[in-house]
């Protein structure tokens, strides 16, 4: 009798160490407010995330397009155009097998029409003195520009002013790039 | 009992599941934050790339405080390869490799491989020592730079694959020299990057398709122009200090003024332009010149030949452009000294010596064409000389060729003399052997009038012989002729 009620008691408990319709209330209004609490913060993570990223990615890309403008122009021994005190939106220069280069923007149509605006790609072009055109001498460093300026401010130095521009945003950069100075380091 | 057993045992899965979804969450926080730290980490990581250049440009520019700070001779490569290695730096390390330049002396070879946040990354330069003790200033000449693979640090002394390269990229660097300087002029004028490109072989850009509406603020970029630096008056009288001073008073001039600076001619784009111009002036000079001595000696040749009332108003205007040819020559190495002077770098100097010496040997070959031609009858003066029937002409024949040797002789001096002004300038091999070939062309025509002067006196001396015996002969018929008269009578 005793190992029976004993028993019978176990068999109650478990039945009530079941969820109750109380404890079952507090659990959804956790997890309810967990998640509220939790999607609210995931969509502004969400948003911030999408502009950092978009935002990165265009400073990846024009940091990316500098990289490789200076590595051209460093690679310089001598600016041709501007002039010392000029301002162009075009830049030529003499590298270090003295072939002159020249950097400049030219209307990227494509780009022009999905952002109904205009939009340039900066394009190198270093020729081979044949007069001729050859496409291998060519290259695009940037596909979507606004704009972009050149100024000399001393016989070995260049200041590049440009604005890089995205479907949402636009990212302005300004360098001071300095060509080898093959004349002697001071 | 029983009761407050079952009672501590009484407990949900509400804090579980709540535990569990707070688990979620922070896990999906944590995977998006990496996610940003990886982009933010790209951005970095392209930095770095500036970062290592400026590392390596520390660790070159460490050892050229070295090779400063002592003679050439004591250089810390002088008898063997200077090495550093792993020598932390600016966050990163550096290991240095210097050695002489094979076959070059006053030169050195430096690489520097750079180790930064897991990249490595090779720099080359190649520097030339000026070993001048009057020129402390700008003693080291970098004559090459060139980023590599981290591979081509050089393990061993001696001409690896990369400096080999680089020998060729300088030699390809000299080659390119003049056209650049010329393609440089040639861009001076250009105000767009349509009419660059036109200059430079490149394709024309494509025009915008439509018209799209303006950004804001997107005026289009004016051409600014340097700016030119105002002229600054001299001061005027009451500028000028009028204390007396100390000592025996000096009156003040009337009209106190600077010392008029002699104009010194400064080498700039502008003188490159100037010489440029000269060497237009001098070869329109040259070519002119041969064009009318070879015209005036067609216009001598016509009919029999001798024609030369007719020829020598255009060979005098051959001599007036031979004259302009030469004056352009010598203003053009004056010009050209003064611009060496101050030669950028040795590859600009040799260029532009080049461009001179090659300026001056055609204007001197297109000269001496035309003197040649000029003077090719005198290589038929044994032809000219069978025709004289008298010593007097002889004697006048001899006299106008002997005061031509004069003149051909002096302008020959002033020809030579204005050559060997270029001595020490650079040639290609093609300048030299053609100067070499002017000079002895010339040296010809000289050589051609003195042998037509020896013809013409000995035909003088043949004539006068001739015609002393004729006179010897007719005085003796004559006395012959009187004696028998006489005789007779």
């Amino acid at each position: 009798m005793n190992e029976f009620s004993a028993s019978r008691q176990r068999r109650d408990l478990w039945i009530r160490a079941g969820v109750t319709m109380i404890e079952l209330l507090v659990v959804i209004g956790i997890v309810v407010s967990v998640s509220t609490i939790g999607m609210r913060f995931m969509q502004s993570v969400g948003k911030s995330q999408k502009a950092m990223s978009a935002q990165t990615n265009l400073q990846m890309e024009a940091r990316r397009a500098f990289d490789k403008a200076v590595e051209q122009v460093r690679e310089g021994t001598e600016l041709v155009r501007p002039y010392t005190g000029e301002t162009l939106p075009f830049l030529i220069f003499k590298d270090i097998v003295n072939r002159t280069t020249i950097l400049y923007l030219e209307p990227n149509n494509p780009a022009s029409e999905k952002l109904n605006r205009r939009v340039y790609k900066l394009v190198s072009y270093r020729t081979n003195y044949t007069g001729s055109y050859d496409s291998r001498n060519e290259k695009v460093l940037l596909d979507a520009v606004r704009g972009m300026t050149f100024t000399s401010l001393s016989p070995n130095g260049v200041q590049v002013n440009a604005a890089v521009i995205h479907e949402q945003d636009e990212f302005q950069f300004l360098a001071h790039i300095g060509l080898m100075n093959l004349g002697g380091l001071e | 009992m029983i009761a407050s057993g079952t009672n501590s045992r009484r407990r949900g899965v509400a804090l579980p599941i709540a535990f569990l979804a707070l688990i979620l969450v922070i896990g999906m926080v944590t995977s998006i934050s990496t996610m940003n730290q990886g982009l933010k980490s790209q951005v970095f990581h392209s930095s770095n790339n500036q970062w290592s250049f400026l590392l390596a440009y520390s660790a070159m520019s460490r050892l050229l405080a070295k090779i400063h700070a002592g003679a050439w001779a004591q250089r810390p490569f002088a008898t063997a390869p200077y090495r550093e290695t792993g020598v932390p730096l600016q966050g990163g390390t550096y290991d240095l490799f210097v050695e002489n330049t094979p076959g070059h002396p006053f030169q050195a070879d430096i690489y520097v491989k750079t180790s930064l946040a897991g990249a490595s990354r090779l720099y080359f330069w190649r520097i030339t020592f000026n070993d001048d003790l009057l020129d402390v200033s700008n003693r080291i000449i970098v004559e090459f730079f060139k980023a590599g693979e981290s591979g081509d640090f050089p393990a061993a002394a001696g001409p690896s694959r990369f400096s080999r390269t680089v020998d060729d990229l300088l030699a390809e660097r000299a080659a390119n020299q003049k056209k650049s300087d010329e393609m440089a002029v040639t861009l001076d004028p250009v105000t767009t990057a349509k009419q660059a490109l036109e200059q430079l072989g490149g394709r024309a850009p494509t025009p915008f398709t439509k018209t799209y509406p303006s950004n804001p603020g997107d005026t289009p970029y004016p051409n600014r122009p340097a700016p030119t630096f105002p002229v600054v008056p001299p001061p005027t009288n009451g500028e000028v200090p009028t204390s007396p001073g100390p000592g025996p008073s000096t009156p003040l001039p009337v009209d106190p003024s600077f010392p008029t600076m002699p104009a010194a001619p400064i080498p700039t784009d502008a003188s490159m332009f100037d010489l440029n111009k000269q060497v237009k002036t001098i070869t329109d000079a040259a070519k002119l010149a041969n064009e009318k001595y070879n015209t005036g000696k067609d216009v001598a040749d016509e009919g029999t030949g001798g024609n030369w009332a007719e020829a020598n108003p255009i060979l005098n205007e051959a001599e007036e452009a031979r004259y302009k040819a030469m004056a352009g020559m010598n203003e053009l190495v004056s010009l050209a000294s003064s611009n060496l002077l101050n030669a950028p770098s040795a590859e600009a100097a040799r260029a532009t010596e080049e461009m001179v010496s090659s300026t001056m040997v055609t204007a001197y070959q297109d000269i001496v064409g035309g003197v040649s031609r000029a003077f090719e009858d005198f290589g038929k003066s044994k032809e000219i000389t069978a025709g004289l029937t008298n010593s007097a002409a002889a004697q006048e024949l001899l006299d106008g060729w002997v005061g031509t040797l004069d003149g051909l002789t002096k302008s020959q001096q002033a020809t030579n003399d204005l050559m060997d002004k270029i001595d020490t300038f650079s040639k290609t091999p093609e300048v030299a052997t053609a100067q070499a070939e002017a000079e002895k062309a010339l040296q010809a025509v000289v050589d051609s009038v003195k042998q037509a002067i020896e013809d013409a006196k000995a035909k003088l001396a043949e004539l006068k012989a001739k015609e002393e015996a004729e006179k010897k002969a007719q005085e003796e018929a004559e006395a012959a002729a009187n004696g028998g008269t006489q005789g007779g009578s």
